[in-house]
């Protein structure tokens, strides 16, 4: 009997030992590499047989440059009607990442206006909680004002700077605002963009996901997202409105760099019912990730430093 | 005239370095690692919507802004601006006053030189030397601690209900140094040898208040029964002795943010002493002259100001903020109606709540409680009288304010309304519609409508309804 028990005991150890070997419980797995030098990014990617929710959290570790401690980058939006009328808007984008450091804040965020003139300066600084049940804090620069102003986060569902992209989609929506389902792996077709005719992604293994909001009576139903297999980050978005008609589509543009980091370089967003189109774009060079930013400079202290 | 010329070379000289020093590198003067230029041509065109022959503007500026990063850590910064409101010369309403075609017509002085200053940067301590804005509070379109900057007055609040506050405010030479202790914590201090007041319509122009125009009639009496009048500005002299201290701490703990502000200097409107009448205290006898002295109160103000926004809970998406400011030593005139026998010196308690809130997706609306308390209500049995209009002042009066503000087209088109209410029912209604033609092609349409009698602040200006219409190309 004795010799029975012990027999049951050694096999169970072994089988748990084997298990965790193998990657048996989602956080091992989701266990970021640490970077090899000190301006390399971590990584985290895909492990075999992955669930669909680690993939969201990857996808989301993508998505806001949490490889690194802190991200640098100029850019533009360009708002382009239907009939190619377009108007641009330059941007620079400051973040920290506090996730590592701190038991409150997420990441700190500071987007500057450069240009046109009339809102030139215009910056809007944002602290993200770790808290998911938590909106961000934010305060803006008014160049008009010369002056400082708190103001609640914006709606989820406000376009962000009147683009196709909503608040949601570009800074709010968090991984537990959602509900996830595996539809598949799949060989990308390509997505041509409207804004350069250039076709992304073209035979891109991918995971695809369905992606339904908990909120009810949301300003979309469902996303079809597809994500790169080899980093999962999001490549191509299909959002559907509340009818279940495909109303917006998104292409992301990642670069990968030796050191790890994955930026984003290009996203364009569609409105396929009004054919009004939204692309963000960044030169690679004016990139810098790990530049050693301080939390200090994510304060009401260097929005004062404005001129405009 | 020394002064002005040496302003003028000073900055001229900045300004050239800094196209100099960029030529043999670069093409492009506009944007380069070093310089960025930039600037604008704006025509701002108003009517009286109660007689829509008469103009109450057609004003043309210019604007340029510089600024050059000698290093990462140090930038020069200039910005000029002249303009012309060419309504003095156009409209018969106010050609015929000369003094004030020349006071408004152009800019004044030295006013064309709006900013000028050097900035140094570090991790804890920021210091920019030189003319500038600094503003403290949290309150929009009413002045309650902003008010480190004299503001410029000559369309009484208009610009304030369009948020153009940087344009109105009157920029003051000073030291600021920021030096940050802790992550978030700021103590802010500032050194203003300089010394400006706010800027008043004068009387007989679209924009002066009731009590400059009563005033001026009155001053008019005295000169029709041969009387002269003198009046001496004892304006605070620009040196270190009249200096303005100022010291602010700003902080945000768990999420709370909030200010502690302390401003040693003068009241910004003055207050007219009526110094007698020589040589025999009566305006009939020849040769007599009244004098009068305007002066600027030495003031202390003690405030504080904070904001939260709530983003948990059942209130979640309400920022709340506001802001309080006590003066000690303010100076009042009081008197009956549109007579001011005196002045005297009165502490005022001023504050204002605030509450704003998106509905529907991107409909901000704004809400504030604005209330004005004197210490009392009575000096040697006359009540206090309000500086705009000279009617009797309660000893609290109370403003609501509301503002609506949301946009269509991708952020293209853009309305907002403000609504202010006095507590003796006068309003002033603001609407407007900004239009983006062009990236840097702004159209601007608005009114500015008042309700009320003529003693109360808005209603002093209910035949002076105004439409108008802005272009602004950027560059």
């Amino acid at each position: 009997m004795m010799k029975k028990v012990l027999q049951f005991l050694i096999s169970f150890l072994m089988v748990i030992t084997i298990a965790s070997s193998v990657g048996w419980g989602e956080e091992a797995s989701l266990t970021p590499i640490p970077p090899s030098c000190p301006t390399c990014c971590e990584t985290m990617k895909p492990y075999p047989d992955i669930s669909v929710d680690d993939l969201m959290k990857i996808n989301l570790y993508v998505k806001f440059t949490k490889f690194a401690q802190d991200y640098k980058g100029i850019g533009f939006v360009k708002l382009i009607n239907k009939k190619g009328f377009a108007r641009t808007r330059d941007w620079g984008r400051y973040r920290i990442l506090l996730n590592r450091r701190s038991e409150i804040f997420d990441y700190k965020d500071l987007v500057v206006i450069l240009g046109p003139q009339n809102i030139k300066g215009l910056s809007v600084l944002t602290w993200t909680y770790l808290d998911p049940e938590k909106d961000q804090e934010v305060w803006l620069w008014l160049p008009s004002l010369r002056k400082v102003r708190r103001v609640s986060q914006s709606e989820a569902d406000d376009p962000f700077m009147g683009s196709e992209f909503t608040t949601e989609e570009m800074s709010t929506r968090k991984w537990e605002d959602e509900t996830y389902k595996m539809v598949g792996e799949e060989i990308f077709d390509g997505h041509v963009s409207k804004f350069n005719g250039k076709t992304y992604y073209k035979d891109t293994a991918c995971y695809i996901l369905e992606a339904e909001p908990k909120r009810k009576e949301w300003y979309y139903s469902k996303r079809v997202v597809w994500l790169d297999k080899r980093f999962a980050g999001l490549i191509f978005d299909e959002v559907y409105d509340p009818a279940g008609r495909r109303w917006k589509t998104f292409i992301k543009e990642y670069t990968i760099w030796e050191n790890g980091c994955l930026p984003q370089i290009f996203l364009e967003g569609e409105d396929q019912l009004t054919g009004h189109i939204t692309v963000i774009g960044f030169e690679e060079k004016d990139i810098e990730f790990n530049t050693n930013l301080k939390e200090g400079f994510f304060t009401e202290r260097t929005l004062m430093r404005s001129k405009w | 005239m020394k002064k002005d010329h040496l302003l003028l070379i000073v900055s001229t000289t900045l300004f050239l370095f800094a196209f100099i020093v960029q030529l043999p590198v670069h093409a492009s003067l506009i944007d380069t690692d070093k310089l960025t230029l930039s600037g604008f041509l704006k025509n701002a065109t108003s009517v009286n919507l109660d007689d829509l022959d008469e103009f109450l503007k057609i004003r043309s500026t210019i604007q340029l802004e510089a600024e050059y990063r000698l290093t990462e850590n140090i930038h020069l910064f200039t910005i000029f601006r002249e303009f012309y409101d060419s309504v003095y010369d156009a409209e018969e309403s106010w050609r015929h006053n000369k003094r004030n075609r020349r006071h408004l017509s152009r800019t004044k002085d030295t006013d064309w030189l709006r900013e000028c200053y050097i900035d140094f940067y570090s991790d804890y301590l920021d210091v920019r030397i030189g003319k500038q804005q600094v503003v403290w509070g949290t309150a929009d379109g009413v002045k309650i601690l902003d008010i480190v900057n004299p503001i410029d007055m000559r369309e009484f609040n208009l610009e304030l209900t369009r948020g153009l506050d940087a344009d109105v405010r009157i920029p003051l030479w000073m030291l600021k140094l920021e030096y940050s202790p802790t992550v978030n914590g700021t103590l802010q201090f500032l050194f203003i040898p300089d010394f400006e007041s706010n800027y008043y319509a004068p009387a007989g122009t679209p924009y002066a208040v009731r009590a400059k125009n009563a005033g001026e009639e009155r001053l008019d009496i005295l000169r029709d029964m041969g009387c002269d009048v003198v009046i001496k500005r004892k304006k605070r002299g620009q040196s270190l002795e009249n200096a303005k201290i100022g010291v602010r701490w700003l902080d945000v703990i768990n999420g709370f943010e909030y200010t502690l502000n302390y401003l040693h200097g003068y009241s910004l409107p003055m207050a007219r002493h009526f110094k007698g009448i020589k040589p025999f205290g009566i305006p009939f006898f020849p040769g007599s002259v009244a004098y009068f002295e305007d002066r600027y109160a030495q003031t202390e103000t003690f405030g504080f100001s904070f904001s939260k926004a709530l983003t948990k809970g059942f209130l979640r998406g309400l920022n709340i903020r506001g802001e309080f400011a006590y003066i000690k030593n303010y100076d009042n005139g009081y008197g009956t109606k549109d007579n001011q026998v005196g002045v005297g010196e009165v502490d005022q308690y001023n504050y204002v709540l605030g509450l704003d809130k998106y509905f529907w997706t991107n409909w901000l609306f704004s809400f504030q409680f604005i209330q004005f308390w004197l210490e009392r209500e009575t000096e040697e049995g006359y009540h206090y009288l309000f500086g705009p209009t000279s009617d009797i002042l309660d000893q609290c009066e109370t403003i609501l304010s509301l503002s609506v503000s949301t946009d269509f087209m991708h952020e293209r088109l853009k309305p907002n309304t403000r609504v202010y209410w006095g507590d003796d029912n006068d309003w002033q209604i603001n609407p407007r519609v900004e239009y983006e033609l062009r990236d840097y092609l702004i159209v601007t349409w608005g009114m500015h409508l008042f309700n009320g009698h003529s003693g109360q602040l808005f209603g002093e200006f209910r035949d002076r309804d105004t439409m108008y219409l802005e272009v602004k190309l950027g560059f």
